[in-house]
């Protein structure tokens, strides 16, 4: 497994490596002579991201000799790729990236490599929980937006900007698991040989304490607006809920939710009007409010199938290309194919996730790797439709790829544990000391 | 939970494969809609490294060309007094002028098709380069039209009276159309909008300038003798609250027809057009094509109104203080057809365009239309206007008064038709600019 673990880790790394080439050699390609001088500050960033990666995949198989042979060669290469596209947009900002893709891998190691197994994660999550509640109601107070304008999300401090939120997110999901793993029987009743169901009201009183702690969280998010973050916190909630119970009703019932929720938000929050008119008829102002989902849906077009090639096309046009839009700077240089590769890859990581959980024995596992996945995939799945008009645009990051420092330590954070769980109960027998 | 969990998978796959679908509908389908609208720059950015063709006045000057260094290539006027022609040409804010009109040409890819373009520009690096343009202006003529304008608001317009072709387009004030992006606004504000072309598009009262079109139409009726006198020639002609006099006053009280151009009398104009009627006065200007735009490859205009109804005041449709107003292009245009036996010319700007193998293709003249008069009739029109035509017009908004000039030379055959109109001047200094301008190209 090592071995399928490493070719496949060469071939990201032989794609990095072309790419980041490619960017550099793009300036005298445009102007069609060396006159134009190539810039060589990618290879910095190449070099440091494939020390991490294989820094990361050293210590990974020491660690835990049986896992997932395919989270960290995809998610490597999801973030090689997004250091490049951001490098191209505003160079400036891959420099961040890569600090932040070295302290998202140390976070991953950190996880994988703790003693013991999660049972720490599990048993404390109300204190897990209200601290990340915390850390983001402060943003209410004193929170800042780096680029100067917008909605306030971040924590800043001496350069470093963090977003709560994004942690919040992780704690949610290992809240949802815990919690939902100790009182599936108490709450679906339909788990066999749990005896004789609880009368429905007496249920209900066990729902409430995870209806409260999420219930909280989103009304943070929503105070503060962050509209994508709350729509993503709602689908990884009901998610959890599907796989915790089976039953298709809460499924339905939190579309509904969902659909009456956006309708409230629409009537009380300009945001949220603003945003749903944008994308239902993007083409009425289009030099205005929709300026950047049309020029974003522009360059898009401008791909085509193949794509401008990396660095040859004009995505810079896109306002603030690097974070929510890098999906259609990516359609725009790299084509169709380049989307079905990202979507591929994507994809990849929730298809991991949700075969890490189904090859698990702990529930816990099991609800904890599916709520990961969930999480990772729709939040990939609610920017990528938003750029490409399937839906109202929401201001999430492509995991691992847009531009995001505390998204990309969170993301990094739940690949190391997702290890964690592909580990569980497949654990050789440790070799005695010698 | 396995079974909840590969549904989800189910359900995550159908998400990415739709998002997958989509774009493609963006990439695909939807791809040349999107490509052409006007709020994309992409197309006219790669003319930062594959420069736009060069426009050439007739004999080979440069009037626009791409200057700069590989990769940074930025369009350059080398003469931008005449943008009104010309144009501009920015990513953002779109283009005019010629630059729109030819615009595959100069940008390089009209002619090819799409595929020839795509393998041209992705795989072998090597775009189609931009096309030139060579117009029909005469740099030097433009120059004088221009030099001569100055500072004064109007137009000038001189033309080859057989072919068209316009040798001098000039509307004043002008714009300078290098690094438009950065003075745009300016360009916008400045109260004289320059950004119209005062020569195509604005509609001016005709005034005096109107009367040898009515003439015509009475020598045509036989409802005069070209030498015939008129009494009562100095008499006004009363339009709303306006007085129309002459524009000189004639030593006699009695005119010829001659004389009645020469000293700008409305009365007797007056009188041929209330003879004409409205049918008769419609049918005269729908002959010398009032009615339409001039067909050009930049915009013109014409009157918006439905010719025949509306001439209800003959009298002041008659003196050009009427509802019909004229661009000076069409003034010279009728000029044109005045002075050579009813044969009114097509307008020209381009002369030729490069091929995509860079090979030089004329433009192609329209085909002679039958004389728009009776040429015989044509013929006594023009002999009545020896020393060309001095003319004033008043606005209809403000009472402001207009100049105009219409002159051809040589005058016995004529090569050459002006039109001069000021805002603000008089007949005697759009005559003295038309006059220089007709000695220039002689």
């Amino acid at each position: 497994m090592p071995r399928e673990e490493n070719q496949l880790l060469g071939l990201a790394a032989a794609f990095v490596l072309v790419a980041a080439v490619a960017l550099m050699v793009a300036a005298p390609a445009r102007a069609g002579t060396w006159a134009v001088g190539a810039d060589l500050g990618l290879l910095g960033f190449a070099a440091v991201w494939l020390v991490c990666a294989a820094f990361a995949t050293i210590v990974v198989q020491r660690a835990l000799p049986i896992h997932d042979a395919y989270l960290l060669p995809i998610v490597y290469l999801l973030s090689g790729w997004g250091i490049a596209l951001i490098w191209r947009l505003t160079s400036d900002f891959a420099i961040r990236q890569t600090v932040w893709l070295v302290v998202g891998t140390a976070f991953m190691l950190v996880i994988v490599l703790l003693p013991g197994d999660l049972r720490w994660l599990r048993r404390y999550r109300y204190t897990w929980l209200v601290a990340g509640l915390a850390l983001t109601a402060l943003t209410l107070i004193m929170g800042v937006n780096p680029s100067g304008v917008g909605e306030r999300l971040w924590l800043g401090c001496c350069g470093l900007y963090l977003q709560p939120a994004e942690i919040l997110k992780l704690l949610l999901v290992v809240f949802l698991a815990s919690y939902l793993t100790d009182r599936r029987e108490l709450l679906f009743q339909t788990i066999p040989g749990a005896g004789a169901p609880l009368p429905r009201r007496q249920a209900l009183v066990y729902f409430m304490p995870m209806l409260v702690m999420w219930g909280f969280s989103t009304l943070i998010l929503v105070s503060q607006r962050d509209l994508g973050m709350s729509t993503l916190f709602f689908g990884v909630f009901i998610a959890m809920l599907y796989l915790a119970s089976g039953r298709w009703e809460y499924v339905a019932a939190g579309a509904a939710l969902l659909a009456l929720g956006g309708l409230l938000g629409y009537f009380l929050y300009d945001v949220v009007a603003l945003r749903v008119q944008a994308w239902w008829n993007p083409w009425a102002d289009p030099s205005g409010r929709s300026y950047q989902i049309v020029q974003s849906l522009i360059a898009v077009a401008a791909g085509g199938l193949f794509g401008a090639g990396p660095g040859q096309g004009a995505p810079t046009l896109i306002p603030v290309a690097q974070s929510d839009f890098i999906f259609a700077a990516l359609a725009e240089e790299w084509g169709l194919l380049g989307v079905l590769a990202l979507t591929a890859l994507e994809g990849g990581v929730v298809l991991r996730a949700l075969r890490i959980a189904a090859g698990t024995t702990s529930a816990f596992g099991q609800l904890l790797a599916g709520g990961l996945g969930a999480l990772l995939g729709l939040q990939g799945l609610l920017i990528m439709a938003g750029v490409v008009k399937l839906l109202p645009l929401t201001g999430v990051t492509v995991p691992f790829v847009s531009y995001g420092g505390s998204s990309l330590v969170a993301s990094f954070c739940a690949v190391g544990l997702l290890l964690r769980i592909s580990a569980m109960n497949n654990q050789p027998p440790r070799p005695a000391s010698p | 939970m396995t079974s909840q969990l590969n549904r989800l998978t189910i359900v995550f796959a159908a998400g990415f494969l739709a998002v997958a679908l989509a774009t493609g509908y963006w990439q695909i389908v939807q791809s040349d809609s999107l490509l052409g609208r006007v709020d994309n720059p992409r197309r006219l950015l790669t003319e930062r490294r594959n420069p736009r063709g060069d426009i050439y006045d007739r004999n080979g000057q440069v009037l626009a060309d791409a200057t700069g260094t590989p990769g940074a290539w930025s369009r350059h006027y080398p003469y931008p007094a005449l943008a009104p022609v010309l144009g501009y040409v920015s990513p953002f804010l779109g283009s005019a002028g010629i630059e729109a009109a030819f615009d595959p040409v100069l940008h390089g890819d009209g002619g090819l098709d799409p595929l020839t373009i795509d393998w041209r520009t992705q795989v072998l690096g090597a775009p189609p380069p931009g096309r030139a343009v060579r117009l029909t202006i005469d740099l030097n003529l433009q120059r004088a039209a221009d030099t001569a304008l100055g500072a004064q608001a109007g137009a000038a317009v001189l033309l080859q009276a057989q072919t068209g072709e316009i040798l001098a387009l000039a509307s004043h004030p002008t714009f300078d159309a290098n690094d438009i992006d950065t003075h745009w606004t300016d360009i916008v504000n400045n109260p004289g909008s320059p950004l119209v072309n005062r020569a195509t598009q604005s509609l001016y009262q005709p005034g005096g300038v109107l009367a040898p079109v009515v003439i015509a139409g009475a020598l045509h009726a036989g409802l005069v003798q070209p030498d015939q006198s008129l009494p009562d020639a100095v008499l006004p002609v009363t339009v709303g609250s306006e007085r129309i006099v002459c524009r000189q006053t004639p030593p006699s009280v009695e005119l010829t027809l001659t004389d009645t151009l020469a000293y700008g009398c409305p009365w007797p104009v007056a009188q041929l057009a209330g003879q004409l009627g409205n049918d008769g006065l419609s049918q005269i200007f729908a002959q010398f094509h009032f009615y339409n735009a001039p067909e050009l490859d930049i915009p013109t205009t014409a009157p918006a109104f439905t010719p025949g109804s509306q001439l209800t005041d003959t009298a002041a449709a008659g003196v050009g203080q009427g509802l019909l107003t004229v661009t000076p292009l069409r003034m010279a245009l009728v000029a044109a057809a005045l002075a050579r036996g009813g044969q009114m010319p097509t307008p020209m700007l381009v002369l030729q365009t490069q091929n995509p193998d860079l090979g030089w293709q004329s433009a192609r003249p329209a085909a002679p239309t039958p004389p728009v008069i009776d040429p015989a009739v044509a013929a006594e029109v023009k002999g009545m206007l020896r020393d060309g035509l001095q003319a004033t017009a008043v606005t209809s908004s403000g009472g402001k008064t207009l100049a105009w000039y219409l002159g051809f030379a040589p005058f016995n055959d004529p090569q050459y038709v002006v039109v001069v109109l000021l805002e603000a001047g008089t007949p005697r200094s759009a005559k003295d600019i038309g006059d220089l301008l007709l000695g220039a190209a002689q």
